[in-house]
């Protein structure tokens, strides 16, 4: 019983990225720097406050999660008292089509977005083009991958497989002249461009960093700047955020505050941090005059509740793909479209489909543990890739081999004696094949293990024996 | 107050910004007319605002033959959009992160700190806090009054990015010269 595979599994796309020196140079070196920064800002919190932000975190989005639907009841009549709109949408679909609503309703032909997973996931642009609404990316990143018509392939540094030299190939087709790979030049340029995308667009759209329920807040957080542009030039602001990204109160905002910039980039604080409260007051001159914030479920309820429910606390920091063996090895791209890394091995799966979706905890881990350790609201990723592979196994989702091999180490090793004589033979069989104190080869369904790792070639004697000389073991 | 003023302008300038301590209102003005010069500026915009006017900010830039206009003088976003220079002050310079807070409003557009390439802000030094804890019970106290501002902002140095080889740049969307001026004369 063998599940259909999706056009590409994970482990071809993962085996051409590989092949591809100019990605994987750049995937390594981003993810390396990103990792050192983390853990520099970490260690200038020190332990202790490490540990009691993580906590607060962890324990503000349960208390959250616990009662989504009342906390986002209060959330709504706040920001609704302030004149904005809030609308409750069950899936992507729905979601797109009330963005499609209000720009179609507002004449609108212009909108500017500042960086947006959420929208990603729901494809946005595609439903505004096709409302004749044209949608300009203006987060840097974003903008050289609209301009490659690709998906991100890091949730904090988007582009981060592209080198300036894509980019100025990108932005001089664009501009219709030579733009050279200088990063001033460059960016140079998309200051330019992307500023009068600002000042004339009529929708600006963001996502959410975190909401709060208590007094209806969207706060954002941009290094560069765009979202306060998207949330200030053009005259109607859209959020669109996913259902989990509530906070109760002030006091549960502050652990997400400190810990957010610190995962992502190693900063303190982000350069722009921006809490939006509803639409402009009389007399501003900025600001737009209506604000709606589009609440999207696409299928994260299903989770609350269940063993997964932890997977809805993620702040989106990409800590876990920075710390991830198997990411610093493929990218983003060998994922799924949008959310890459350990949290998208297992969201993919769970929002998107097992039957799609369950190569990613089947073939994109190691189950090594890192992510988990990483991450800063203290989500067991691992724990939960590996109950997505019991979810797998139990739905017959693998193959005949895979099953019959893994009973067949099963009944080997839940035996003492079965066990023992398993060591011995393998032991005698590795001793011919090892060159060098190193077992580099070894034939038939073994030669796809040492293919890609050697393994030490046993020395001395069995350690049991050993145990058993000294009186440790019988 | 004088450990975390050092703090403030340390972390600023680390951040890639310039940031300095006037004693007086009067000190002030000096690094606004040196900035006009430096930076040739001819059109401004900026807030109307009890502490710019201390600082005779309106003064020092008509004398110096700058263009400028707050929202009792008819500024707008185009204004804004052209201006060379943005004055401001902040509600709050938070040290630890060297942030500067700000509650924007009819006489405190967010886009005069925010589209010209060029920012000053000039900040009472009795306005500066230590850290996060200060900076959060600032932020739910206006969230949670009866009309709170329609936006908060917070800026913690100059409009940066990242997403070119992981290169810092700087001024991408908003202001890559940023000033933040601590003016310790409280009057």
């Amino acid at each position: 019983m063998s599940s259909r595979q999706p056009p590409s599994s994970f482990r071809s796309r993962a085996i051409a990225l590989m092949k591809d020196r100019s990605v994987n140079a750049a995937v390594k070196l981003g993810t390396a720097r990103k990792v050192i920064a983390r853990l520099k800002a970490w260690g200038e919190l020190g332990e202790p406050e490490v540990a009691r932000l993580r906590a607060a975190a962890k324990a503000a989005k349960a208390k959250v999660m616990r009662d989504l639907p009342a906390y986002w009841e209060q959330f709504r009549s706040q920001v609704e008292g302030r004149g904005g709109q809030v609308r409750f949408c069950q899936d992507g679909a729905a979601a797109c089509r009330a963005v499609a609503e209000i720009a179609l309703a507002a004449g609108a032909r212009l909108a500017v977005k500042s960086k947006s997973m959420a929208t990603e996931e729901i494809h946005l642009n595609s439903a505004l083009a096709a409302a004749s609404v044209e949608a300009v990316e203006t987060d840097l990143g974003e903008f050289i991958l609209q301009l490659a018509g690709e998906t991100p392939s890091h949730i904090v540094g988007p582009a981060m497989h592209k080198n300036r030299f894509d980019v100025a190939a990108l932005f001089s087709k664009d501009a219709g002249r030579t733009i050279a790979p200088e990063p001033a030049e460059l960016l140079a340029y998309a200051r330019a461009r992307l500023r009068q995308a600002f000042v004339t667009a009529d929708i600006g759209i963001t996502g959410c960093n975190v909401a709060v329920a208590e007094t209806g807040s969207v706060c954002l957080f941009t290094n560069e700047g765009n979202a306060r542009l998207v949330t200030s030039q053009p005259r109607i602001h859209i959020v669109v955020v996913g259902i989990e990204k509530l906070v109760a109160t002030w006091e549960d905002y502050e652990p997400i505050l400190a810990l957010l910039a610190r995962s992502a980039t190693g900063q303190r604080i982000t350069a722009y941090s921006t809490v939006v409260n509803g639409p402009r007051l009389p007399g501003e001159i900025d600001g737009p005059d209506e604000m709606h914030v589009i609440v999207m479920d696409n299928g994260r309820s299903r989770l609350l509740g269940t063993p997964y429910e932890e997977a809805l606390h993620c702040i989106r920091c990409a800590s876990c793909l920075n710390v991830c063996p198997v990411y610093r090895q493929t990218g983003g791209h060998a994922y799924a479209p949008v959310y890459s890394g350990p949290i998208g091995a297992v969201l993919n799966p769970l929002l998107n489909g097992m039957e799609e979706y369950c190569d990613l905890p089947l073939h994109a881990t190691s189950l090594c543990g890192a992510c988990s350790d990483a991450c800063p609201v203290g989500i067991p990723l691992h724990e939960l890739l590996q109950k997505l592979r019991v979810q797998a196994v139990a739905e017959g989702r693998v193959s005949g081999g895979e099953r019959l091999s893994m009973r067949l180490w099963g009944w080997l090793w839940s035996s003492p004696l079965r066990y023992r004589l398993f060591a011995r033979i393998a032991r005698l069989l590795s001793l011919p094949l090892s060159r060098g104190g190193w077992l580099r080869w070894a034939p038939g369904i073994a030669a796809g293990w040492t293919a890609y790792r050697d393994l030490p070639a046993p020395r001395g004697r069995l350690l049991r024996d050993r145990m058993i000389e000294r009186g440790l073991a019988k | 107050v004088s450990d975390l003023a050092q703090l403030f302008i340390r972390r600023w300038q680390e951040l890639g910004g310039y940031a300095q301590l006037a004693p007086t209102y009067a000190a002030a003005h000096n690094y606004l007319e040196q900035l006009l010069r430096e930076r040739r500026i001819r059109l401004a915009c900026g807030w109307d605002d009890p502490v710019l006017e201390r600082a005779s900010v309106p003064a020092v830039l008509a004398r110096a033959g700058v263009q400028y206009r707050t929202p009792a003088s008819g500024l707008t976003r185009d204004w804004c959009e052209s201006s060379e220079l943005g004055v401001t002050t902040a509600d709050l310079a938070v040290a630890e992160t060297a942030t500067l807070a700000m509650s924007f409003g009819p006489p405190r557009p967010r886009s005069a700190g925010l589209l010209p390439p060029s920012w000053l802000a000039i900040v009472p030094l009795g306005r500066l806090a230590a850290g996060r804890t200060e900076l959060l019970a600032w932020m739910a106290r206006l969230s949670r009054a009866g009309t709170p501002p329609a936006q908060i902002g917070l800026c913690s140095g100059p409009s940066s990015t990242g997403d070119i080889e992981m290169t810092l740049l700087r001024g991408v969307h908003g202001p890559g010269d940023v000033h933040a001026l601590l003016v310790e004369e409280e009057r």
